[in-house]
């Protein structure tokens, strides 16, 4: 089978990764939540928001290799932040859509600057092309610290 | 653009939110007993009383969101503007309108400064036995880099001892300046 009639490829595997990543993140904020009533919860910023993305972007593209589908895999990452927010009660119905919003806007950027990032290293041939991307995965989510007072909730 | 493709995408994203909702539905009734449990812990800390009653507040003041009355006095919410965002405070005040004890329960400042709010005891215990006349630089000290977020934990103690005590109050925005 071709790689671009592949069903796992795309925004397929983008969005699955994504929604990987914010189920487990959620679970662990009830979890956590349940364990330590006193806990205060982060607001949801532009830098948790990318930090996710980045994520979630590093294991499908990095990991399974997604190409393509960009626009489809921003619309698609938009709905699953504005829903799993709704969902873990950390956004009320019309907040959820602001989440989704500022999700959608922090996944592309980050979508953009990886796909740069993944052409940069693919050509460069390195030994270990995934950790190479984790490493940058890991330095943008630090560029992005600079947003951090920038609540999108 | 594949047509299965956008709908496995909506698949994961469905039982992404399933995944999330069953956390909620299964761990949901427990969280909220422990919360429950736990604020009553903090309030009896932090006026020496053991039952609460939730009262109703009809006053002018807009930093006081809730107020529980005690045996020793009362627990008074506050909700005060900060330097980056709300500050949500509880203050136990005695039936003197004295304060006996103080605990920051939100809030979201700069970390490494207003943050430090959270641990920083000497700022607390400066506030002890004050009855609403507590002025950052003249009887109180500031958290050191922290001086707005000080001003809207102090405008917030005294709110609490102003209700006690029927004591006038401006309820306006923190100072910046001065």
């Amino acid at each position: 089978m071709k790689t671009n009639e592949r069903l796992f490829s795309g925004c397929a595997a983008r969005i699955v990764c994504l929604s990987a990543v914010l189920a487990v993140s959620c679970a662990a904020l009830i979890a956590a939540k349940t364990l330590i009533p006193a806990l205060i919860l982060p607001r949801i910023t532009l830098c948790l928001l990318a930090a996710l993305s980045l994520a979630a972007l590093w294991l499908s593209d990095g990991v399974f290799g997604a190409r393509g589908d960009a626009i489809a895999s921003v619309v698609l990452a938009a709905a699953a932040f504005g829903a799993a927010s709704w969902c873990v009660g950390l956004a009320a119905p019309a907040d959820a859509a602001v989440t989704a919003l500022g999700g959608g806007a922090a996944y592309a950027v980050c979508l953009l600057a990886f796909t740069g990032a993944r052409a940069r290293i693919g050509s460069a041939r390195l030994r270990f092309p995934r950790a190479a991307l984790a490493v940058f995965a890991a330095l943008a989510w630090l560029a992005a610290q600079g947003l951090a007072g920038f609540a999108v909730r | 653009m594949n047509a299965k493709r956008i709908l496995i995408s909506l698949a994961g994203i469905a039982v992404c939110c399933g995944v999330i909702l069953a956390a909620n539905y299964g761990l949901g009734p427990v969280a909220q007993q422990r919360a429950e449990a736990e604020q009553l812990k903090i309030m009896q800390l932090l006026t020496g009383g053991e039952t609460f009653t939730k009262q109703d507040y009809a006053g002018d003041d807009e930093n006081i969101r809730a107020v529980y009355a005690t045996e020793t006095g009362y627990l008074i919410e506050t909700v005060t503007k900060g330097y980056a965002d709300d500050i949500t405070m509880w203050v136990g005040v005695s039936s003197e309108g004295e304060v006996n004890g103080v605990m920051v329960r939100d809030m979201h400042e700069t970390a490494g400064l207003g943050l430090r709010a959270f641990t920083d005891g000497e700022f607390f215990i400066q506030t002890m036995g004050a009855a609403g006349d507590l002025e950052v630089g003249t009887n109180a000290d500031a958290i050191t880099g922290a001086t707005v977020t000080s001003r809207a934990l102090v405008k917030g103690i005294n709110s609490a001892c102003a209700f006690v005590t029927g004591a006038e109050i401006e309820s306006g925005a923190t100072e910046w300046e001065g």
